[in-house]
């Protein structure tokens, strides 16, 4: 497969992850199938109870648009990816009045307001340290994994150094280091699923040491270990949607990075490592579908690459937001054969 | 009986002044900071409890107290607004109510006169957040007092008194679970194993009941199959200090309903029967441990009774001002004998 043709299918798995999410989001299964009439399957316009009422069918939310901007700015920079790089990249985001201004998470919010030197009003007047460990960090990993292709150490060294100015916690470190390895490695010429999850779980154990040498050490579940019981679930003889359920029901779809980012994998797991079916499954789970979604159909798509989608999504994404993922993924081959070569394995 | 009344007030009280100095604090860090937890400690200056003496139980246990009150003034009737009354009165108790509260209790109160306040709202993020939490769990032990041992008796007076506030599967399943518990270990000559199964049965029925009810079902995990994973793994034959770690990794203990509760019924299962290990085990836990701790206190405390306990903590506690533990569970045996179910 050419290697073009996994970068831009793990872009594209993104970001139809979340689009197609993004009406389904906050809901549960149940739920979806009353609200739609059946599973969904394609984009769908968010109905008008949903947080992204208002938009068409195919626009995003904040998870892949905050990917694909900090992805833009990491390639104006030559390749270098900084904290101030990101925070940049993220400053810009946030004055885009549809992807910051109706989706951002609490974690990115609280961040926003720090770089931009405005206060930002706690409901607290202590530190509630567990409602730190969101998965704002997951959402926008993937492209890092896309600018180290093979070297999972890179890109989860990367991977902290973006984590870091949003969700400095060792538990959303870890998740995010664990999509990111998972990228990596799935961009490998003969990579395959089993591969892929092992390089995921790799990335959550070495991230949750550097997170803790980095980071704030939070209370709440390990994301590793939730991992393993997702991938276990989802590795089971049981039919796919009766393991989604499974996954649903234990490991959870939600805002904590260690539902999120285990399910994702656990859906990879239950799918044969198929984004679009991953996607789906992700999508009619329930809770944070969209999040859950946008990580799953990252990494599948560095699998399986673009033929791996219906062949009019691309063209949907790009009209429906006025991006260009083409072009992304052109950038991204272009700044990683000019400057990030010495750090291809 | 009334040593098992005592026996939960206390259980609960000492179990929420010991856990309130742990609580937002991860498993491994209170280990390595404190190694096991055994005593009242000072409260760090970044938790919510702050400022209180060590030996003080945090806010959410005069919660129950509270709903203790107000379940013997109405004869033991359980309705919504004796449950509100006692809510209203909580939240206006104390000016750092708001430090202990959780966020379905919080919503319950701010929006309690819009009774279509969930319609008139987008979706919410989910429950991790907002909607399924421990507030109905952590008080709804009094309940379970009050039952005299039927089971079914306290999952439908839990019912009575909150299904109209907090409406939703997973807190009510939550709240039925302990009350059921607590329920069982009032039961003369019960195992762990009943008290264990009492919960479960709590989860499960309510769950059906709710759904009967066309109760809303807020995206998350399931609280009873996270209960099963809990148990399960307080089952293994590894050293209680691990399987805290493990309770912690893969269930969680923050104030969800789908993680604070299968961490208690967890934690009851690694502990042995041992009451005060359970209290101790719940405090090292982490996350929301004051409140994990005062539910593994009160059940424990009403299986095996007060002088299960701990007797120099206990002569240490710092109740809540107005409060007699020793009258309140008098008055509630009597209430509970007295009591006459339609």
């Amino acid at each position: 497969m050419e290697y073009y043709d996994k970068v831009y299918g793990a872009l594209l798995g993104a970001a139809t992850g979340d689009a197609m999410g993004a009406a389904t989001e906050a809901r549960t299964p149940e739920n979806i199938i009353a609200v739609f009439g059946h599973p969904v399957t394609t984009f769908e316009k968010p109905p008008v109870d949903a947080i992204g009422a208002g938009s068409e069918a195919g626009q995003l939310t904040d998870d892949f648009s905050c990917a694909y901007f900090i992805a833009s700015h990491i390639i104006k920079n030559k390749g270098i990816i900084t904290e101030k790089v990101v925070e940049n990249a993220i400053v810009d985001w946030s004055e885009h009045e549809v992807f910051y201004t109706r989706f951002a998470g609490p974690s990115t919010r609280r961040a926003v307001a720090k770089f931009k030197g405005k206060p930002f009003p706690e409901s607290t007047d202590f530190v509630n340290y567990p409602f730190w460990a969101t998965n704002g960090s997951g959402m926008r990993i993937s492209p890092i994994g896309l600018f180290n292709p093979g070297n999972i150490d890179q890109a989860i060294e990367d991977a902290v150094t973006v984590t870091l100015p949003t969700h400095a916690n060792h538990l959303s470190i870890s998740g995010a280091c664990a999509v990111a390895a998972a990228v990596s490695c799935a961009l490998k010429p003969y990579a395959d699923l089993y591969d892929v999850l092992q390089a995921g779980l790799y990335g959550a154990e070495k991230g949750e040491i550097l997170g803790r040498e980095v980071g704030v050490i939070v209370p709440g579940a390990s994301v590793l270990r939730r991992m393993e019981l997702a991938i276990k679930i989802g590795s089971s003889l049981k039919t796919p949607e009766e393991k989604t359920l499974e996954l649903a029901d234990r490991i959870g779809s939600g805002l904590h990075i260690a539902e999120a980012v285990p399910s994702a994998f656990g859906l990879l797991a239950a799918h044969n490592g198929d984004p679009m079916a991953a996607i789906i499954a992700g999508v009619n789970m329930g809770y944070d579908t969209d999040t859950v979604s946008t990580m799953a159909g990252g990494i599948g798509g560095a699998l399986k690459g673009k033929t791996a989608f219906p062949t009019d999504f691309g063209e949907i994404i790009d009209r429906m937001n006025g991006i260009d993922l083409h072009g992304l993924a052109l950038g991204i081959l272009e700044t990683n054969r000019l400057y990030r070569k010495e750090r291809r394995a | 009986m009334l040593d098992k009344i005592k026996g939960a007030y206390y259980g609960a009280a000492l179990g929420s002044a010991i856990g309130k100095a742990t609580q937002n604090k991860a498993w491994d860090m209170i280990r390595q900071q404190y190694g096991r937890v055994t005593a009242f400690l000072p409260v760090p200056s970044d938790a919510p409890a702050s400022g209180m003496l060590p030996e003080q139980p945090s806010g959410e246990f005069e919660n129950g107290l509270y709903l203790s009150r107000h379940l013997i003034a109405s004869h033991g009737v359980a309705s919504e607004e004796v449950a509100l009354a006692a809510l209203k009165e909580w939240e206006q108790s104390t000016d750092c109510y708001y430090r202990f509260v959780d966020p379905t209790t919080q919503y319950v109160i701010n929006g309690k006169d819009s009774p279509n306040r969930l319609v008139k709202r987008s979706l919410w993020k989910g429950s991790y957040f907002c909607l399924s939490t421990n507030g109905l769990a952590v008080k709804s032990y009094p309940i379970g007092l009050l039952s005299k041992g039927d089971i079914d008796q306290a999952i439908k007076d839990t019912y009575a008194l909150c299904f109209k506030q907090y409406q939703d599967i997973h807190t009510l399943q939550a709240g039925c679970a302990v009350a059921a518990t607590v329920s069982c270990a009032m039961r003369k000559d019960v195992s762990l194993y009943d008290i264990i199964r009492a919960g479960l049965k709590g989860a499960k029925a309510s769950k059906e009941l709710a759904r009967e009810k066309g109760c809303i079902v807020y995206p998350g995990p399931d609280v009873e199959k996270r209960m099963e994973m809990a148990i399960e793994i307080g089952m293994q034959r590894k050293d209680p200090q691990q399987l805290i770690g493990e309770i912690s990794d893969m269930i969680g203990n923050c104030c969800m309903a789908a993680e604070s509760i299968p961490a208690v019924f967890g934690i009851l299962t690694a502990s042995k029967g041992d009451v005060m290990g359970s209290i101790y085990n719940a405090v090292s836990l982490g996350n929301a441990s004051d409140a994990a701790a005062l539910m593994c206190g009160a059940v424990m405390g009403a299986w095996k009774g007060v002088s299960s306990l701990d007797h120099q903590l206990l002569s240490r506690l710092q109740l809540p001002t107005g409060f007699d533990l020793e009258a309140l569970s008098a008055e509630m045996l009597r209430t509970a004998e007295k009591r006459r179910i339609d």
